[in-house]
């Protein structure tokens, strides 16, 4: 992605510095950097459209520096782990105090911000915090305490990054034969694990649940082998033993269970999957089908649900399903389609020892099952999709940020809760799900959290869902910069061409457009460069135009999460009071994962 | 009992809206609502009629926190500290897997009437990874109803922790005074 110069508000700042308006509270926030000025001066629309009437330039400057001490104050206030700090602070290289980490530890100390001063010091990678592994690799790579203090904070990532990355390739490669090598290949995980970028984190522990469901299954095997004198059986175990992979090992161990006729639900859905287990694009077409009437089913009887299906008789519903890296659904704005993860599917189906056959043709209530488990995050993601259309209708971009999230999340409690008041069947199963589904356990436990205190859980939402995402207020600050700078990019750009010889001129006008999306910032030099004159002048007019109305759209952001945070406590208190309008039969079906 | 408006304490009366400061000994804080003293080198932070403070000691990247909410009557998500109490102690819509609730006992705080009560759960850290550390959390709830809006105060900390914070918190329910 481009990098971001702050060439243009190092100007707006000069300016607003200059304004006579209010000037102690300028100072406050623009030298003073106190975050407690900024969140008042946020808070108080008056004074902001006076600033704004006199002197719209110092106006925005200070918006965007009193956004960024609020938004850095709450990271520093909100979160008290180091590994949610750490990327909540990596997400923000952008702006000076998140990227110079003696600056942040000193700003915070001034005004004693961080809930949790020592997670903020090993979040900073502090010389004191490190481990004395972590200080003999820094040295190594040419970095004494002296020289470590004066680093950003993303250049003292990179470093132990490279650290951590080593042993995740080497916990990757090894393939455990025994609770003791596994315990060893924990322990390793959990010390770079905060250091990790979340994919990659997610990625080795996955790939860990993998390693200790075959250390289990091997215990057993052997075990059940010691009784059983089968030489076949006995093969099989010992090809198990000696495999260098761990598809290799467990697809060995899986049919040394299949022979014996052992179900083990949490191993099956870790091993490979077998050959009828491989979906098709028409199986991936026809399962998306069956997932999106289904799911819609289930928002009956719901008053979440109910806005959702009035909400989609007037927009349409795109359900695929694919392979992704991460998450078990995603909606994609740009495609309006909301993707259902083939990777999750899989393990139900696997623990099931189903087939994607008698899956698509509803044998065995595994599609069932299925719906039922997906039904709380089709929730969450069709809330993205209704989110997207607002802003589509206020005429501007979204952004998922924390607000958004916890709509979301506030959406998906709200729908369990009501379902599962007036639907025994539902509640008994999300409830039994929770043994062996992590979906399941998620669910149950927002649901609770929200019904006890909706408050303690909106924040439970930012420290442990969400760390990397932006509050109102970061989205602000850092897409003023990038729009600032933009306009620097397009105006030096157009003033390059003024001084070109006419002919050159001619022909730049007649370039072509940007390639759409995102880009290196090599091509972005490129294009910046080729790009026909017109498009530079609209470009220019549209980031001009993103710095001048930010302001509303922050404050439309932030409306919003205030309506939406009552109308859930309200819905709340309905759902509490009013009596089911639908009960449905009692019968039970037994969760999708066991 | 002590009278927090005689003691001899450093007083942060009416501190700034979120205003966070440092109590390097023992700092009487008055809030609209509330008054207490916070603990010697706890962090104290305000939030409207809230108040927070946490022990920069830890386990495991977790903290004893304490926190002291006001549910004012114009309020809308409890109806009263009945309420308040039923939706944290009451039977739950589901079982929440690895939770105990402990007895809920009536006492008396700063005069009014007040239940106490302890729920035992898990944090797993670092959160939102596959393979996190489980820790045991103890969290004590002492919920003080003063007609026209009852208090929370609660404390909450890994197991380790929460014994040996137990007398701070102690003293900050000793020191509470609705106002």
């Amino acid at each position: 992605m481009r990098t971001r110069p702050l060439v243009f508000f190092v100007f707006l700042t000069l300016a607003a510095a200059s304004a006579g308006w209010a000037a102690p509270v300028q100072d406050k926030i623009l030298k003073d950097e106190d975050s407690v000025e900024a969140a008042r001066f946020l808070a108080d629309s008056a004074a902001q459209a006076e600033l704004r009437k006199s002197d719209e330039t110092a106006y925005l400057s200070l918006f965007r520096k009193a956004a960024e001490l609020k938004d850095v104050a709450d990271v520093l206030r909100t979160h008290d782990f180091t590994s949610s700090l750490r990327e909540a602070l990596l997400a923000r290289q952008d702006s000076s105090l998140c990227s110079e980490p003696n600056r942040l530890l000193a700003w915070a100390a001034r005004y004693n911000l961080a809930v949790n001063p020592t997670a903020l010091k090993a979040a900073v990678y502090d010389w004191d915090a490190l481990s004395e592994v972590q200080r003999a690799w820094v040295i190594r790579r040419g970095g004494p305490p002296k020289v470590w203090g004066g680093l950003s904070l993303g250049a003292r990532h990179a470093v132990l990054l490279e650290w951590a990355q080593s042993i995740q390739e080497r916990i990757t490669k090894t393939v455990p034969k025994s609770r003791e090598e596994y315990d060893r290949l924990k322990v390793e995980a959990n010390e770079i694990s905060s250091i990790l970028d979340g994919l990659t984190r997610r990625q080795m522990t996955r790939r860990l649940e993998q390693a200790q469901e075959a250390v289990s299954a091997l215990e057993e095997v052997k075990k059940r082998l010691a009784v059983l004198q089968d030489p076949a059986l006995q093969g099989l175990l010992e090809e198990a033993q000696s495999s260098g992979d761990l598809a290799g090992m467990m697809s060995r161990l899986g049919r040394v269970f299949d022979r014996l006729g052992v179900a083990k639900p949490a191993f099956d859905a870790a091993r490979p999957a077998g050959e009828d287990q491989k979906f098709s694009d028409k199986e991936r077409f026809l399962l998306a089908k069956l997932l999106s009437g289904g799911l819609m089913k289930q928002l009956e009887g719901t008053d979440v649900g109910e806005d959702l299906q009035t909400y989609y008789s007037r927009h349409p519903l795109k359900v695929s399903v694919h392979e992704m890296d991460q998450y078990i659904a995603l909606y994609d704005s740009e495609k309006n389609e909301m993707t259902f993860n083939e990777i999750y599917v899989l393990d139900v189906l696997k623990a099931r020892r189903g087939s994607i056959q008698g899956l698509l043709a509803g044998r065995d209530g595994v599609l069932d099952s299925l719906v039922m488990q997906l039904s709380p995050v089709f929730v969450h993601e069709a809330t993205h999709q209704m989110q997207f259309s607002w802003t589509q209708e206020k005429g501007m971009p979204v952004e998922y940020g924390q607000p958004l999230e916890i709509e979301a999340y506030q959406n998906e409690a709200l729908f369990m809760i009501d379902k599962s008041r007036c639907n025994e069947r539902y509640r008994k199963f999300m409830e039994d799900a929770q043994e062996s589904s992590t979906l399941a356990r998620e669910a149950v436990g927002l649901a609770e959290r929200f019904q006890r205190d909706p408050a303690y859980f909106r924040s439970v939402i930012v420290t442990s869902y969400y760390p990397e995402k932006f509050s109102p207020e970061g989205a602000a600050w850092s897409v003023m910069d990038f729009s600032a700078s933009n306009v620097s990019d397009f105006e030096g750009e157009l003033k390059r061409r003024a001084a070109l010889p006419t002919r050159e001129q001619e022909a730049l006008r007649r370039g072509g457009n940007f390639t759409p999306g995102g880009m290196s910032s090599e091509q972005w030099q490129k294009e910046l460069k080729a790009v026909a004159t017109s498009a530079l002048e609209t470009h220019l007019a549209r980031n001009r135009e993103a710095i001048r109305r930010r302001p509303e759209t922050y404050s439309l952001y932030r409306q919003r999460q205030g309506e939406e945070n009552r109308r859930a406590e309200e819905r709340l208190k309905k759902i509490s009071e009013s009596k089911c309008r639908v009960r449905a039969a009692s019968e039970v079906p037994s969760p999708a994962v066991r | 009992m002590m009278n927090i408006q005689a003691a001899a304490f450093l007083v942060l009366s009416m501190l700034a809206p979120s205003r966070v400061q440092a109590a390097e000994k023992s700092v009487a804080v008055s809030l609209k609502s509330f008054a207490c003293v916070a603990p010697s080198g706890w962090r104290v932070e305000r939030k409207e009629e809230e108040l927070y403070f946490s022990d920069s000691k830890t386990v495991e990247g977790l903290s004893s926190r304490v926190a002291i909410r006001f549910f004012g009557p114009k309020q809308k998500v409890f109806e009263n500290a009945a309420d308040y109490l039923q939706r944290q102690t009451g039977p739950g819509l589901f079982k929440v897997k690895g939770e105990t609730l402990g007895p809920v006992e009536k006492t008396t705080i700063a005069g009014y009437p007040a239940w106490r009560f302890s729920r035992d759960s898990s944090e797993f850290v670092p959160p939102g990874v596959l393979h996190p550390k489980e820790i045991k959390v103890r969290e004590e709830f002492v919920v003080v109803d003063r007609g026209g809006g009852f208090f929370v105060l609660s404390h909450r900390a890994p197991g380790a922790l929460f014994k040996k914070n137990s007398s701070v918190f102690r003293k900050i329910l000793g020191s509470f005074r609705p106002l």
